[in-house]
């Protein structure tokens, strides 16, 4: 069931501002793009690929 | 009505972040003064629908990751970057409900719930204040977020029509026939 609040306390602009991160949000891009490029991403479904043709046939 | 100023954007700024947005399709650390620009406006989008501030932090987290990895798709097409930036918002809270990370909360202030029941030609807050905590329960998601973003958030119809795909005018009748449906909730 939705919560329905009234008048909840607003964080401050200044409160908000404190936990931006942006280092932290490239970091993240970084690690996510590393792992597209991981050779052994591609291996790993590459041998399940086969193994499953294999195992169909 | 007052809408929210952040949206109603000058020629030279949409330019300048178009500038801002084609440098960082080559290097994604050009991207810091639009992270700076919208993550408050982002954030709060968020919090108030899940309220939740450690998960309000991970979810606008999550929207600027997706934003900076699907940059190379963004293409200006006369909506501005920011409504861009809500849609990409708006499936990651909905993506944050599916997981069970949050539960959906309507955020409300008195200012907001007096327009609504203005709207709905009714007066006095207190009296109609459980009936509306009611109705508003069993509005359909798609209803209440039309309610949320023009009454709770102040939001123009353009912009809604931004965020939900759709123009400008049927953001306005899609958003009339939710106030309909709430009338129709609140009468029975």
């Amino acid at each position: 069931m939705r919560k329905i609040l009234f008048n909840q306390k607003e964080l401050s602009s200044n409160e908000i501002r404190r936990m931006r991160d942006f280092d932290l949000v490239l970091k993240k891009v970084q690690a996510q793009r590393d792992f597209w490029k991981n050779p052994w991403f591609f291996g790993t479904i590459g041998f399940a690929s086969i193994l499953s043709f294999l195992l169909f046939i | 009505m007052s809408t929210t100023s952040l949206y109603h954007q000058s020629d030279t700024r949409i330019q300048s972040e178009l500038e801002i947005i084609e440098k960082a399709k080559v290097n994604p650390r050009h991207f810091s003064p639009l992270y700076n620009e919208y993550y408050e406006s982002i954030f709060r989008y968020v919090i108030k629908r899940t309220n939740d501030k450690d998960l309000a932090c991970d979810v606008t987290s999550n929207v600027f990751i997706k934003a900076i990895t699907n940059l190379s798709k963004y293409e200006y097409r006369g909506v501005p970057f920011s409504s861009w930036l809500f849609r990409i918002a708006k499936s990651e809270v909905y993506q944050s409900f599916r997981d069970q990370k949050a539960k959906r909360t309507v955020s409300l202030d008195k200012v907001a719930v007096v327009k609504v029941l203005d709207e709905l030609e009714l007066d006095g807050l207190e009296e109609h204040k459980e009936k509306l905590t009611m109705v508003l329960r069993k509005l359909k998601e798609k209803d209440l977020s039309l309610i949320e973003m023009r009454y709770f958030e102040k939001r123009s119809y353009r912009e809604i029509g931004e965020i939900i795909n759709v123009t400008e005018n049927n953001a306005k009748v899609k958003t009339f026939r939710a106030l309909q449906k709430l009338k129709i909730l609140f009468k029975e």
